[in-house]
Order: C-alpha cells, then structure tokens, then sequence
C-alpha cells in the first residue's frame, strides 16, 4: 500500500529535476549574457524585464526572442522552470492524495492549485 | 531600482532557495507535507492579497508592523529555549480531523520523534498575515512562519524550519505570479541571484540535522533579534 513515504520521494524528484534543470539554464543563461553584453555588470535594461499579461504571453516573448537574444530565453526558461517547479509539486501531491482517496487534502492542494492558476493567468493583475 | 523590482526579484529568489533545500528536507521526512499542504492554502492567498495591494499600502507600516511581531515572538522563544521538544496533550478538533500528525528520525538526538500538531485555525490565520506580509515585502517571512508553527501550533524546532522552507517557495510563487503578470523581474537581476540562493540552500539542506533543536532555537533567536533591528530600521528610514 502507498503511504507517505510515496508522496515524498514523488516531491523530492520533482523538487531535484526541476531545481537541477533551472538552474543549468540559469547558468548557461548567465554565460551567455556574459558573452553578448561583454560585461560583469547588471544593465538593468528594460530588454531584460520578464513579463506578460498571462503566462502565455511571457512564453511567447520567450519563443519569439529564442533566436535574437539567447540569454534572454535561457534565464527566463530557468526562471519559469523554477516557477513551474513548485506549481507542479502540487499539481502531484494533489493526484497523489486522489490515488490513495485522501478527500481532505484533494480538496486543500486542489484549492491552492485554483489559486496559483487564476494567479498565473492574470486574474489578480490589479 | 524602485523598490517593486526588488521586491519581485525577492519573491522569484526566495524560490529558488525553497526549491534548492527542500527535496532533501522533503526525502529525510523533516518536512510535514500534509501540514505544510494545509498552511499553504492560508500562506498562498496572504502572499497575493500581499503583492496586489503593495501599491495602495506604504510599507513602512508594514516594517513596524513585522518587527512588532517578531518582538512578541522572540519573548515567546526565549521562554522555551530549554525545551529540546514541544509535548501537545490534547489536539484540538480541526487538528485531529485533518490528521495533523507525522514522525522524523533525529540525527542529534539519536532517536524517532512522534509529534502531534494543535491549534490549527489560529495557526492558519498567523500563516496568512505570514504570507501578507511576505507577498507585501518581497520577503520569504520564514521566521514569522516559525514563530506561528513553534508557538501556536507547537511544532518541533527542525520539522517547522524545514516545513517553513518548504512553504516559503509556494508562497513566493504565489506572490511572484502577481509580479510577473505585473512586469516587474529583471531577469540579469533575478538569475545569478536565484544560482547564489539554490547553492546556498543545497548546502544549509545537508548540516541541518546534525544540529540539536535547541542549538537551532538559539540561533534562530540571534536571526529573529537581526531581523527585528533591520525591520525597524527600514521602517524608521522608508519613506511615506
């Protein structure tokens, strides 16, 4: 029988792949940058702000920009990546409560998933 | 940098330091993943709530605020210093219905520990100012989440510094999808950041343990002591 034991090795792969990957395209990312700018120093340009109306539009950016500026799609895919991470942790933990039929918890981590979605699709962008 | 770029890049850090320490807390069973499911749910609405209204709200309230609560804290710490675990006798209903239970092996003491967690409303509704002001500052507010998780839901010192580790990257997600819609990550600014906090955490993950709880109490209060210093400072200084 699964016991929690199960959800945690779940969450910890999770947590493990996504950390690993994020922060390789963070580094790949910040050589890059390294390499284009021809400088050690933060510009702060507002080429470089991450954003969108929803998060569709924030990858699309992402997508259009992947050829043009390389350092820019590598740290914004880390930073997504890292974003996605923690979402998809309970994105797991959910379908793990509803394997092992733990009603309470489908219920809570459900709610908490409602929440971060609506959030990423723009609907408390005041 | 205006002040909102630096509270976005906070948010976005504050995950991945979250994200670097907690698969191995997660793996160990240090982290309660039920209990930290529950709080969560109360931590993630705060910290939007939080990044919604940080442009109607002057943070310099904000910081008196939080350092009035740290206080009350440390005060409430300092008397259970000796206590190398908390005992709950009786767990209150919600608690009980909601299975807010779990056991971990103590590398320090040697031995399981069982442990029973109380007072799971009010617990709650401490993690949701948690997450307002975390939302609100840019901040992970992991101590204002420990103080809630020792003193109100007593929960033993190294479950609630891991199970708060854990929750502060849900909280920051939550509150950086708000500042992400909202234009406001540098990512230059956010990248070799988010590298030094994952390093960071990865290896703060892997001495943990070795500590005993009290030695952790002890340095927590010398954390908490700092942090109400620089909060009061900020709020003396921040302007209007």
């Amino acid at each position: 029988m699964k016991g929690p034991r199960s959800l945690e090795a779940l969450i910890s792969h999770i947590l493990t792949l996504g950390t690993i990957s994020s922060i390789t395209l963070l580094i790949v990312g910040l050589a890059l940058y390294v390499t284009e700018t021809k400088t050690l120093t933060l510009t702060l340009e507002s080429s470089w702000i991450m954003g969108g109306e929803t998060i569709f539009n924030v990858i699309e950016v992402l997508l259009k920009d992947l050829r043009s500026n390389r350092a820019y799609s590598f740290m914004a895919s880390g930073i997504l990546l890292l974003m996605l991470t923690q979402y998809l942790r309970v994105l797991a933990s959910a379908t793990y409560f509803f394997t092992v039929g733990d009603w309470k918890y489908v219920g809570i981590t459900l709610s908490v998933l409602t929440i971060l979605t609506l959030s990423l699709l723009g609907y408390f962008n005041f | 940098m205006p002040i909102k770029y630096a509270i976005a890049t906070g948010m976005v850090v504050i995950i991945a330091t979250s994200c670097g320490s907690a698969a191995s807390y997660v793996e160990k069973q240090l982290t309660n993943v039920r209990i930290a499911m529950y709080l969560e749910l109360y931590t993630v609405v705060g910290a939007i709530i939080g990044a919604v209204i940080t442009s109607f709200i002057s943070a310099k309230l904000l910081y008196f605020f939080f350092a009035a609560f740290l206080m009350t804290s440390f005060i409430g710490l300092k008397g259970h210093l000796g206590k190398e675990l908390p005992t709950v006798e009786k767990q209150d209903r919600v608690s009980a219905w909601l299975n807010l239970e779990g056991s971990y092996y103590d590398e320090a003491l040697a031995m399981k520990i069982d442990y029973k967690i109380t007072n799971a409303v009010p617990g709650g509704v401490g993690m949701f100012v948690a997450g307002l002001a975390a939302g609100m500052l840019g901040i992970g507010a992991g101590a204002f989440k420990v103080c809630v998780q020792e003193l109100c839901l007593k929960m033993p010192s190294k479950v609630s510094s891991t199970t708060s580790n854990f929750i502060i990257g849900m909280t920051a997600l939550g509150g950086s999808t708000v500042y992400l819609i909202k234009g406001l990550i540098y990512l230059d600014l956010v990248a070799p950041m988010a590298v030094g906090a994952t390093l960071g955490a990865l290896l703060g993950a892997r001495i943990l343990n070795r500590f005993r709880n009290v030695t952790i109490r002890y340095l927590f209060l010398a954390i908490v002591l700092y942090l109400i210093i620089q909060m009061l400072y900020n709020g003396v200084t921040a302007p209007w």
